[in-house]
């Protein structure tokens, strides 16, 4: 039961994720890409990462991927008539391919998956994680609310119109 | 849990402190003055923050924060870095007046992010501490004033986003692989069970892809592009800065880094000795035809990144020091070039190399120190460029990485064409006996200040190097290994 649902959400995760790079319309790539987060949202589940699994559609699902809609359609997407690649990013992009396949034959044939431990199954509940965020993470949590803050300033700072913008003094 | 110790986190606290103050400040209008004394008062109190933290040596965080020896010394570097940013930016003349409280805001903020970085021993410290560092940089290359129908400095905002972006997307990606390896997120728990494993595949591309947020810090080959026109279209002031500490950090940390290879690792070794050929040989053709200083300082800027990687093939102490004794001496130089270029530069301008001409009788002193930091970037001895260089090669030569010796010698040679080219046009390069005198250029003192302190870094650095090299190796004893 838990094998099929694994190969089920890692079929919708990988299928819509190539969606979002194949589709035409802007619009349906981030729709797709929704589909993609709410697969990787029902693998955190099954890893009993619940916490995870709902922040992921909480944050991803509800504020990104709606920030990049709103973000598409005020730019009004037109759908471009289809290009011919050029020979250069053809041959990149099968070098590109070549040596990911060679990687992925060698984790294969060679790879030790089983050698390392494996990581301590940590059932991340929200009173664990509370705690963890306040002592082991504490400095990065405070931290990022100074990131915060940078990026507030820098959109004011870069959006805001001044007086005589263009003066060379 | 061992107690938090105030003293130890002292330099942190002094530069969080005084980035609260500067946003105070800042609330006022236009409050440029006021910022940037504030910021210079802040940047001398983290430096002596930073010497009295230096015997310090404990872990914070539950161990995610290392305090040791080697952290130690670089916020020194760092906050002695951060000082000459501020005496270097005199008083911005390209980012417009009513933001440049901010911008000394973002600036004190970056360097708070650069020495948590040298600290961080913990993952998610670490990426958060990158980011810190990062973000005011994207906002301090877009905040250059507009000019008539100028916009380079967005087109290279983005770029060095996107680049940045691209790059830490990879490294993150790596860091999700070392943790899948390891089950855990502490650097020196991850080396202890790295070792066994360090030279499957899995591992080694995971921590190639580690690196990339460091060879994106620091222009290493593939991760070089955003340089030039980041160079080019940020303000001056800007350039000196993303040209100097965000390199110290990201060396400190592919110490870290690289260290959790084991000492015979081929695959790694190769890898960092083709990117260091590239880097070297891309930057130091490219360069060879370039006529805008800044745009020229990049790209010698990337070849000098390769120089220091020449250093983390050896993957002993010998090279690790060899590269961090670079870097810093690369700082000292690359802000001294800086300074002359914010100080001919008129009204905030790019600065072509032709523009140099006569600076010997415009002002000795500025000439001076473009003279001895040119020499010393090129490599010639008294300098701590030959010095530094020397340091590299041999711990590379020990190895027995001779070809790779080989062609650091012959870019170094390359590169000697047009740095002294441009001695050639400050010293040299006047209109004629008949063209009227070039009016002096008026440095203010801060100026003067720092061209001494660079002055007498670069040969200080070059003449005795000993002590502090010394310093270094030991401070990189058992960088890995629990406190």
């Amino acid at each position: 039961m838990e094998n099929s649902l694994f190969y089920l959400f890692s079929a919708l995760t990988v299928g819509s994720a190539l969606a979002v790079v194949l589709h035409k319309n802007t619009v349906n790539a981030a729709v797709c890409l929704l589909l993609s987060l709410l697969g990787v949202a029902g693998i955190f589940a099954l890893l009993d990462a619940l916490l995870l699994s709902v922040l992921l559609i909480l944050v991803y699902a509800g504020a990104v991927v709606a920030l990049f809609l709103f973000i598409v359609m005020l730019l009004k997407p037109q759908t471009e008539p289809k290009k011919a690649y050029k020979k250069a990013s053809v041959v990149a992009g099968t070098m590109g391919a070549a040596l990911l396949g060679l990687g992925l034959c060698s984790f294969v044939t060679r790879g030790q998956f089983s050698t390392a431990p494996a990581a301590e199954v940590f059932h991340a509940g929200l009173k664990d994680y509370g705690a963890m965020l306040f002592t082991t993470y504490l400095l990065p949590v405070q931290v990022v609310g100074f990131l915060l803050l940078i990026a507030m300033l820098g959109v004011i700072v870069l959006s805001k119109k001044f007086e005589g913008q263009e003066d060379a003094k | 849990m061992t107690p938090f110790s105030a003293i130890a986190f002292f330099p942190e606290l002094v530069l969080l402190a005084g980035a609260l103050g500067i946003f105070v400040v800042m609330l006022g209008e236009s409050q440029g003055k006021a910022a940037r004394a504030g910021a210079i008062f802040v940047a001398l109190v983290a430096l002596g923050a930073s010497i009295v933290a230096l015997p310090q040596s404990t872990v914070l965080f539950d161990g995610a924060y290392r305090i040791d020896a080697f952290s130690q010394w670089l916020k020194i570097v760092i906050s002695a870095g951060y000082l000459f940013v501020l005496l270097l930016s005199g008083n911005l003349p390209d980012i417009r007046k009513e933001t440049k409280a901010e911008y000394y805001l973002f600036l004190t903020l970056s360097v708070l992010g650069l020495t948590m970085l040298v600290s961080s021993v913990e993952v998610l410290s670490l990426i958060i501490a990158l980011e810190l560092s990062s973000f005011p940089l994207y906002l301090m290359v877009a905040m250059r004033r507009e000019r008539e129908g100028q916009r380079v400095q967005m087109e290279s905002a983005i770029k060095y986003v996107m680049f940045g972006v691209a790059a830490n997307g990879i490294m993150f990606f790596g860091f999700s692989y070392l943790f899948g390896l390891t089950g855990s997120t502490h650097l020196p728990e991850m080396f202890v069970k790295l070792a066994p494993i360090a030279t499957t595949p899995l591992a080694i591309v995971a921590l190639t892809m580690a690196f990339a947020g460091f060879y994106y810090k620091l222009a290493i080959f593939p991760f070089h592009f955003w340089t030039p026109d980041v160079y080019q279209g940020a303000s001056n002031e800007t350039a000196g800065f993303i040209a100097t500490l965000p390199k110290v950090g990201a060396v400190a940390v592919l110490v870290r880094l690289v260290s959790l290879a084991t000492p015979e690792n081929h695959a790694i070794a190769t890898l960092l000795s083709g990117l260091a050929i590239l880097s070297m040989c891309y930057g130091n053709l490219i360069a060879l035809v370039q006529k805008d200083f800044k745009r020229l300082l990049g790209f010698s800027g990337i070849a000098h990144a390769g120089y220091a990687v020449v250093g983390f093939t050896a993957m002993n102490t010998a090279g690790y020091t060899a590269a961090l004794y670079y870097i810093v001496g690369y700082m000292l130089m690359v802000t001294a070039c800086f300074v002359v270029i914010c100080k001919v530069s008129k009204d905030g301008t790019n600065v072509e190399i032709d523009e140099l001409a006569g600076l010997h009788r415009r002002s000795p002193l500025l000439a001076l120190t473009l003279v001895v930091a040119v020499f010393g970037l090129a490599g010639i001895p008294p300098f701590v460029g030959f010095i530094g260089k020397f340091g590299l090669l041999s711990a590379a030569l020990a190895k027995g990485q001779l070809a790779l010796v080989i062609i650091t010698v012959i870019n170094s040679a390359i590169a000697i064409y047009y740095y002294l080219q441009v001695v050639r046009k400050a010293v040299f390069g006047e209109k004629g006996a008949d063209a009227p005198a070039p009016e002096p250029l008026h440095l203010d003192w801060s100026a003067k200040i720092l061209c001494v302190l660079l002055l007498v870094g670069i040969v200080w650095l070059g003449v005795a190097p000993a002590p502090i090299m010394d310093a270094i190796a030991a401070s990189l004893a058992g960088i890995n290994l629990p406190l």
